[in-house]
């Protein structure tokens, strides 16, 4: 069973927005899933404080979390395809970044960036997308839920736990990217309910 | 026809799109429209833009989808408000 499981996701692809916390987990369940081609976007360094609650390690300080997520990935499943765009998403250029993806994971740290990607991506009706918003601090887990606002919109988290306002701790970060995570292989196996 | 299937012919014609047309209208002479699962009044003539900041949404940290579609940011102020419109306003807050 495992490995028909495996063989049924080794030729979907799913591209992910930001590898922070969530970027950085999603793409590690998944890839542990025999998830076979993503696409890795995003233009920051691994600094110490991200250690707290993202896939890296103290080696990886200085490097960019494109090229240190992609070495993790690879000890994982060595035939795993990566593609690595080292770029700040902007509303200008998030089309033609993710264009030929139908799949993408929002994983953006700022509300208004992420809003930025979901208006951006979204009018393209090819695209579906599983967003986050809402897992700051140490509020109850069982808040953190999958939800599905519009057709092509997937949204995971409590919606108002803001990292203006509460630490970013591993355990519900990490909760919400095993929501997104799992939403995608859903909708790799057609499932369309949350 | 007996009188029995003429009156609900007539009540069926008449009556029930003015009693539809009635939930529609609120008492303040406005609309009725459905944001979020929820149904709310809206007056007439008002913009989607003049109502989200009648509400108070933070404009750059929204999405939405209106009647089924999703909308681009720079159509919010030419949407004027319908009876019966279904909009769905995803509000973000911050952390990745």
């Amino acid at each position: 069973m495992t490995e028909l499981l495996t063989d049924q996701f080794a030729n979907q692809s799913v591209a992910i927005a930001g590898l922070g916390g969530l970027g950085s987990h999603i793409a590690e369940m998944l890839v542990r899933s025999g998830v076979g081609k993503l696409l890795l976007v995003d233009f920051d360094r691994v600094e110490r404080s991200n250690l707290n609650r993202q896939y890296y390690l103290p080696a990886h300080i200085g490097m960019y979390k494109t090229e240190a997520l992609a070495e993790q990935l690879l000890q994982i499943n060595p035939s795993v395809q990566l593609t690595i765009r080292r770029q700040r998403i902007t509303a200008e250029n998030a089309r033609m970044l993710f264009a030929g993806w139908s799949l993408v994971c929002e994983a953006l740290d700022g509300a208004a960036e992420k809003a930025m990607l979901i208006n951006a991506l979204l009018l393209d009706t090819s695209k579906t997308i599983v967003a986050a918003s809402g897992m700051a601090g140490y509020e109850s887990a069982n808040r953190i839920q999958t939800t599905h606002p519009f057709a092509r919109l997937y949204l995971c988290g409590d919606a108002v736990s803001d990292m203006a306002d509460a630490p970013m701790l591993a355990p519900r970060v990490q909760l919400c990217a095993a929501h997104q995570a799992n939403m995608v292989l859903r909708l790799m196996l057609k499932l369309q309910e949350p | 026809m007996g009188s029995t299937t003429w009156g609900t012919f007539l009540f069926v014609a008449f009556f029930v799109p003015i009693l539809r047309l009635r939930e529609k209208i609120n008492r303040k002479g406005g609309w009725n429209m459905k944001v979020n699962g929820v149904t709310v009044a809206v007056p007439n003539s008002l913009s989607l833009l003049a109502y989200l900041q009648q509400q108070g949404y933070p404009l750059d940290r929204i999405a939405i989808e209106y009647n089924g579609d999703i909308l681009a940011r720079a159509a919010y102020g030419a949407i004027q408000l319908q009876p019966d419109d279904v909009v769905e306003i995803v509000c973000f807050v911050g952390g990745g």
